[in-house]
Parts: C-alpha cells; sequence; structure tokens
C-alpha cells in the first residue's frame, strides 16, 4: 500500500515536471496566444487571436509576417482557416481595458519581511499603491481602467471602463481592515471581478495582486462569508469563466507567501505570472505587463462550423531564422447552434414517411358520407347531430316516448308535433302539423320538404335530410326558386 | 367538421408538421460542417423549419373542405411561402441579437449563450406569426390576417420559447429538439384555431350532402362558393352547383348572398336574397346545397 502511494506520488512528480517543462517549452517558443475574441464570429463569423510574440521582435509600421490558423474540435484533427487580416500592435490603437484587483488583507499591511511596518510608507500596501499609480499615469486615453479591493470582502471600488483618476482616488480610500475582514479571498474575489469585468469590449487584461495563498473566510472559520456565504471557488472554475468570457489574467505574487494555483489560473488564460518582493519591482512588473499587451499581435481569420461547443486554435509563424513559432489555445463557441447532430439515421426516413403518409391519408380519405336514407337530426342542444331515421309512410315527430321520432327535453313539444308523410311513387316527403311549425323560417302547416330543410317545432330545430342523388319524381316543389 | 374537430385537426397537422422536420433538421445539423458561416446555417434550418410547418398549414384549408386540388396547391404556396418566413424570421432574430442583444448580452459568454437562444426564440415566434398569416395571403382576406396575426403571436411565442428552450438546455439532445417542434406546431395549431372564429362576421354551416356539418367562418370581404374547387367553399358532389355559383359578402357588419350569375338558385329563406343582410339561422341554398347562418362554438 505505501508503494502504491510512493508511486502516485512519484506520478504526480514527473506529471508536475512535465506541464512545467511544456509550460516553459511554450515560452521557450517565444509565441503565445493571449486572447481569443468571439464578439465578430455571430457576426461576421469572424473569431480573433491575440498572439504574444515578442521573439519575432516585431514593431509597428514594419510588414506583418504570414500567420497561419487552424481550428479544431477535439485538438487532434486540425483544420486550415483563412486569416483575414494581422494588426501589428492593435491595442494601441484600440485601447485596452484593465480591471486591477488589489489584495487588502491584513498581512498586506506588513513590511514586504512579513513584519509590522515601521512607518506609514513602509508596508506592502502602500508599495502595492503607488505601483498601482504608476501604472495608472502611463496608460493611455485609449485604455479603460477599473480597480476593485479584496481580502474578506470584495469591493469592486471602481468598476472597468473607468477613467485612471477615479481609480488613484480609490486608492486613498483603501484602510486597514478589522481581523474579521483580513482574510485572503483570492479565489472567490477572482471570479466576482472576472463577472464584473467580462462585458467590457476589446482586450481584456484583469491583473490580480496578492501577497499570500488562497485564505477563505468561511473555509478558515467554520462561519459563512459576509458576503458570499458558503459560497467557494475553484481554479478550473476561474480558467473557465475567464476563458467563457475571453479575459487574461496576469497575477503578481507579492513578497515571499505565494499562491501556488494562481500561476495555474495565469497561465491557463492566457496571461503570466510575476513575483516581486518590494515596490520597485512591483513598478516594473506593472510597466511590463502593459508593455507586453501592447505589443500583441491581432490575427483576425475565418471561423469554421465545427461541432461542439469547445473549439482550438493553433496559431503558427516563421521567425526570422527560417524556425516555426507556434501556439495552441482553446475558446468557446455557442451553445445553440454549436451542437452538431449525429449521423442520419434510416429511422429518419420513417419519421418523414409517417408524417407524409398521415398527410396524404387525411388529403385522399372521404372524411365525409353521403346520406342514404331520409331522416331528422337535431341541430342543436346536447344531442346535436343525433340522427332519426324515417321509415315507411308517416314518421310522428313529438315528445311521446312512443312517437316515431321521440325528443325529450322540450316542455313546449306536443307529444305528436308533427308528421312526416312519404309517397314513395313520387319519392316525396312532406311534413304535416295542427298548429304552424317553421320551416327554413317560414310558418307551414303543410310543406314538401328537401334536403337540408331546418324544421323549428316550438323551439326544438332539427334538420330534415335525405339522399341527394334521389331527387323528387314528378312535379317539382312550389317553394320557389329556379330548379334546373 | 365542427369547430372542436377542427381544432384537434389542427393540432395534429402541427404535430404532422414537427415529426416531418425533425429528421430534416437532424440532418441539417449534421452537415453543420459544411456551411460557411453561423448566418446560412441558422437561414437553412428557419427556411426547412417554415417550409415543413408552411406546407402542412397550407394544405389544411383544402382537407378541410375536402378539395384535394386546394390541398396540393395549398400545400406548395404553403411551402415556398414558409420557405420565405423561415428566411425572414430568422433574419430578424440575427438582427436582434446585434442590434438590441449586445446592448443587453454584453459578455461572450451571455451573447453565445442564453443571448443565442433568445435570437432563435424571436426568429421562432416572427417565423410563427409569419406561418400563421399564410391563409389569410392566400386568400387575400384582411380577417385572416388579423386571425393570424393573433394566433400566430401567441402560437408562435409560446412554441418559439419552447423550441428555443429545449435547444439552450439540452443542446444536441435529439430527442428534446422533437419535443420543442411539437410543441411549436401544437401551439401554432390550436393558437390559429382558437382566434379562428373570434374576428369572423359569422360562420356557415352546411346541413346536407357529402360535407354535412362543415362550418365556414365569413372571414373575408367576399368569399365565393361553387363546385370549382377555386372557390372558397368548394361544393363538391352537390347537384345543381354551377363551378361559381354565389357569393357571399361581409362589409360594414353586414353579410349578403349573392347569386354569381342569373339562373343558378341561391335563396335565403326559400326566397330570391334580394340583398338582404343575412341574419341568424337563416336557411340559404345554394343548388342543391343548404347553408345555416350563425355563430357556431
Amino acid at each position: 500500500m505505501n508503494g502504491d502511494i510512493a508511486m502516485t506520488t512519484t506520478k504526480r512528480a514527473i506529471a508536475a515536471a512535465l506541464m512545467a517543462a511544456a509550460g516553459a517549452g511554450a515560452w521557450a517558443q517565444g509565441i503565445s496566444i493571449t486572447q481569443i475574441g468571439t464578439e465578430r464570429l455571430l457576426s461576421n463569423q469572424e473569431t480573433r487571436v491575440y498572439v504574444s510574440a515578442p521573439a519575432l521582435g516585431l514593431a509597428d509600421g514594419v510588414e506583418p509576417p504570414l500567420f497561419e490558423v487552424w481550428e479544431s474540435g477535439d485538438g487532434a484533427d486540425w483544420l486550415q482557416r483563412p486569416v483575414s487580416r494581422v494588426s501589428l500592435e492593435p491595442n494601441a490603437d484600440e485601447g485596452i481595458s484593465f480591471f486591477l484587483l488589489l489584495d487588502n488583507s491584513g498581512s498586506m499591511w506588513t513590511d514586504p519581511a512579513g513584519a509590522e511596518a515601521q512607518d506609514a510608507g513602509g508596508s506592502r500596501i502602500e508599495s502595492a499603491k503607488a505601483a498601482a499609480r504608476a501604472f495608472l499615469g502611463a496608460l493611455s486615453p485609449k485604455d479603460g481602467v477599473g480597480l476593485a479591493v479584496f481580502n474578506t470582502r470584495y469591493w469592486n471600488a471602481s468598476p472597468p471602463g473607468g477613467r485612471p483618476a477615479d481609480a488613484e482616488r480609490v486608492l486613498d480610500e483603501i484602510s486597514r481592515p478589522g481581523t474579521e475582514d483580513a482574510f485572503t479571498e483570492l479565489f472567490l474575489s477572482l471570479q466576482r471581478g472576472l463577472a464584473d469585468f467580462a462585458a467590457e469590449p476589446g482586450r481584456r487584461v484583469l491583473i490580480v495582486l496578492s501577497d499570500g495563498e488562497n485564505y477563505p473566510y468561511a473555509l478558515k472559520t467554520g462561519k459563512p462569508n459576509p458576503e458570499t456565504g458558503i459560497r467557494s471557488a475553484s481554479p478550473s472554475d476561474i480558467v473557465d469563466s475567464a476563458v467563457r468570457d475571453g479575459v487574461t489574467v496576469y497575477a503578481i505574487r507579492f513578497g515571499a507567501q505565494r499562491d501556488p494555483l494562481v500561476a495555474r489560473i495565469a497561465e491557463e488564460t492566457g496571461g503570466r505570472t510575476f513575483d516581486a518582493m518590494d515596490g520597485a519591482e512591483l513598478a516594473r512588473v506593472y510597466d511590463e505587463i502593459r508593455t507586453d499587451v501592447l505589443s500583441e499581435i491581432a490575427v483576425d481569420y475565418r471561423a469554421g462550423m465545427i461541432p461542439g461547443e469547445k473549439r482550438w486554435v493553433k496559431v503558427a509563424v516563421a521567425n526570422a531564422a527560417g524556425g516555426r513559432l507556434s501556439a495552441t489555445r482553446h475558446y468557446f463557441a455557442g451553445t445553440v447552434l454549436g451542437r452538431g447532430a449525429g449521423e442520419p439515421r434510416p429511422y429518419y426516413l420513417l419519421f418523414v414517411g409517417a408524417a407524409a403518409a398521415a398527410w396524404l391519408t387525411l388529403v385522399l380519405a372521404k372524411l365525409e358520407r353521403e346520406t342514404d336514407r331520409a331522416g331528422v337530426r337535431l341541430l342543436y342542444g346536447s344531442q346535436a347531430t343525433r340522427f332519426f331515421a324515417i321509415a315507411g309512410p308517416q314518421t310522428v315527430i313529438g315528445a311521446a316516448p312512443d312517437a316515431d321520432v321521440s325528443i325529450a327535453g322540450n316542455p313546449s313539444l306536443k307529444a305528436s308535433h308533427a308528421t312526416i308523410l312519404f309517397d314513395e311513387a313520387k319519392n316525396v316527403y312532406t311534413i304535416v302539423a295542427d298548429s304552424p311549425v317553421s320551416v327554413n323560417n317560414h310558418n307551414v302547416v303543410r310543406r314538401r320538404l328537401e334536403s337540408g330543410d331546418v324544421i323549428n317545432m316550438a323551439g326544438t330545430v332539427v334538420v330534415f335530410d335525405e339522399e341527394l342523388a334521389k331527387g323528387p319524381k314528378g312535379p317539382k316543389g312550389a317553394e320557389g326558386g329556379k330548379r334546373r | 367538421m365542427s369547430l372542436t374537430l377542427k381544432r384537434v385537426f389542427m393540432a395534429v397537422f402541427g404535430l404532422l408538421g414537427a415529426l416531418f422536420l425533425w429528421p430534416c433538421l437532424l440532418t441539417l445539423q449534421y452537415y453543420q460542417e459544411s456551411f460557411p458561416s453561423y448566418l446560412l446555417f441558422s437561414l437553412a434550418q428557419g427556411i426547412a423549419l417554415g417550409m415543413a410547418f408552411g406546407a402542412f398549414f397550407g394544405s389544411f384549408e383544402g382537407i378541410v373542405v375536402s378539395s384535394r386540388p386546394k390541398a396540393f396547391s395549398g400545400l406548395l404556396f404553403g411551402a415556398a411561402f414558409g420557405a420565405v418566413a423561415g428566411a425572414a424570421g430568422v433574419m430578424a432574430g440575427q438582427l436582434f441579437l446585434f442590434s438590441a442583444g449586445s446592448a443587453l448580452w454584453k459578455t461572450a459568454s451571455a451573447r453565445n449563450g442564453v443571448g443565442l437562444a433568445i435570437a432563435s426564440g424571436v426568429a421562432w415566434t416572427i417565423i410563427g406569426v409569419i406561418l400563421a398569416l399564410t391563409e389569410g395571403l392566400r386568400a387575400r382576406s384582411a380577417r385572416k390576417l388579423l386571425v393570424g396575426l393573433a394566433g400566430g403571436s401567441f402560437g408562435g411565442l409560446a412554441g418559439g420559447a419552447a423550441l428555443s428552450a429545449v435547444s439552450y438546455f439540452f443542446p444536441g439532445e435529439p430527442w428534446s429538439l422533437l419535443a420543442g417542434l411539437a410543441v411549436f406546431g401544437l401551439s401554432l395549431g390550436l393558437c390559429y384555431s382558437l382566434f379562428e372564429n373570434r374576428f369572423s362576421s359569422g360562420a356557415l354551416m352546411l346541413l346536407n350532402g357529402p360535407l354535412k356539418g362543415k362550418e365556414y367562418y365569413v372571414l373575408s370581404r367576399a368569399m365565393r362558393i361553387g363546385s370549382g374547387s377555386d372557390c372558397d367553399i368548394v361544393l363538391k358532389g352537390y347537384p345543381d352547383v354551377e363551378k361559381a355559383h354565389a357569393t357571399v359578402r361581409a362589409s360594414g357588419g353586414k353579410v349578403v348572398v349573392e347569386q354569381e350569375r342569373s339562373g343558378a338558385r341561391v335563396l335565403v329563406n326559400d326566397e330570391p336574397p334580394a340583398g338582404r343582410a343575412l341574419k341568424p339561422e337563416d336557411v340559404i341554398a345554394v343548388g342543391k346545397a343548404k347553408f345555416i347562418y350563425g355563430y357556431f362554438g
């Protein structure tokens, strides 16, 4: 059992070393994808890849090199995509959205060595504020910036997209937290920062500065965080949010105590991790991040229609020495149209065929039936459409149970209200009644009937019906209208 | 056909449209990679949806009045019109996504997720509304257009929301797509038929012969009655009915029936109509066919 554990530990160590080597390899190649923008994916079928390529040594004004772009749904099968445009230093022209996430936990109020600061200016927070001020002062008017401060709590003090002056004002308002507020909610604050920042347009750069490891309040105290309760965030959640919304995270680890996972977050979101021990180093790091982002190259290409939410992109370019540099990263396309269906199945034909057959049946089916015998049909009421056949030379209609056509439910209907006589020789039906009944809205006591005549007997309305093809024999009826 | 039966039929037609369309859409989605862009892929899906439902709903009237030529011409008209409806709906959905949508969903994940789902819902709703207008346009009837607008708005909204919701919550699930399409077809069919009698100037119910029991809503200014299949009320199998026999005219709340040509037997309560407005329970004879006028259902 101990052997198993040892083996597992060894495997982990090898895997970690390999991953570190792979990461170092990516940098050795001198090219990386920092952000993938999908703003124009649905409208123009265009995706933008921001590439950091210091190894190419390109400056604005030179001819952009030829980039090649491939896409893949699984990271294995690649399909080359046409590149529509390569722009050098696009972020200088279009501006960058920065969001600074500043640690204001208890330890930030100690000096760089971790001891209680001797004077107000000697604390880490003051060094961080000074470096942030220098960074804000160097921003271009085209850039947008926001600043959030975190410890146990998260304070989006100067929302993203604002001016440097707003963020600078916030720096002045930062005060030392009490014991309960002094924790380092690093991961939750990163996730909240991403949510606040994701809506900014263009190039999105989140710079998180922390002097310690993730030290969540709920986990360490067993009490719910005053703002987030028992919620927690894992590095993979943060990476997922950042990749989905196209945000690059740069991590600055200030001081000797360093969170190991924040480096993974930075790398997997296209950013980098910097370590700084004092204010001067901190200022250089901020400047390096800004310069890095400014020197990026934007490669716009026509995106493919690969099914699947997750897509991999690979860019490649030749360097001056004739070598080949490449980088790979993934992004997320739409969910609604982005999922492909499986291979068409034979049973699909059954569905199409069944629907078509049902339709054809309805078209061809004779839904109606000819009347093949004479009779009366109730027109209204609960028994509407009930048919009473008429047989023999004389049919009595009335309320009496022994009437030939006995209709119950109408107290005004007489026991024997009307009689329909049938002259078989002439094939003629005639209605007769003691007191008038209405036929086609005319009161009559005797009248020859034809198919479709409406008979109203004291409110009971019936339709007389007979076979249409069998016309009456002999003289035509006298009820008016022309017959042919 | 009674009103209730007609409603059931309309719902069944919606279901048939869904059954027919489902494998077609899945096949289209299988070939997603062959499409050069999302827009063309969405357009193809919208056109397929419009054509299938348009064809089934378009043939409905012909089947209801038992006129095969009318059913087939309705099928073709419905499919062609449905294709246009599908394209227009998808374009409107895209337009919505890139105008209002960009203000509503600013992050990439929201835009590519819920934003796209709602834009698709807008597209399906608009397709539903335009599909419901088919019969009104075919019959050139303002009332039928109104029925379509009301029925299509409700049905399209309910069906479009259902279709979009299943695509969003169960992406790539073929059976949920079928369920969404079925709800779309059902709600469109039901809502249209629920509104059909609301805007009519009454109805004519056939009292005798093979089509007895069928109700014809007076929804246009002029409804032609005859044995010809181009008539609005086709009386096949009735003696003494001319190809174009009579016309029912509705204007200013008044409905009258007129001979199409002299000699054609047209009577209202056994008397020549003489331009009198029809009242409920009037009995109208057209050749050997008899109708009763009124408000049914």
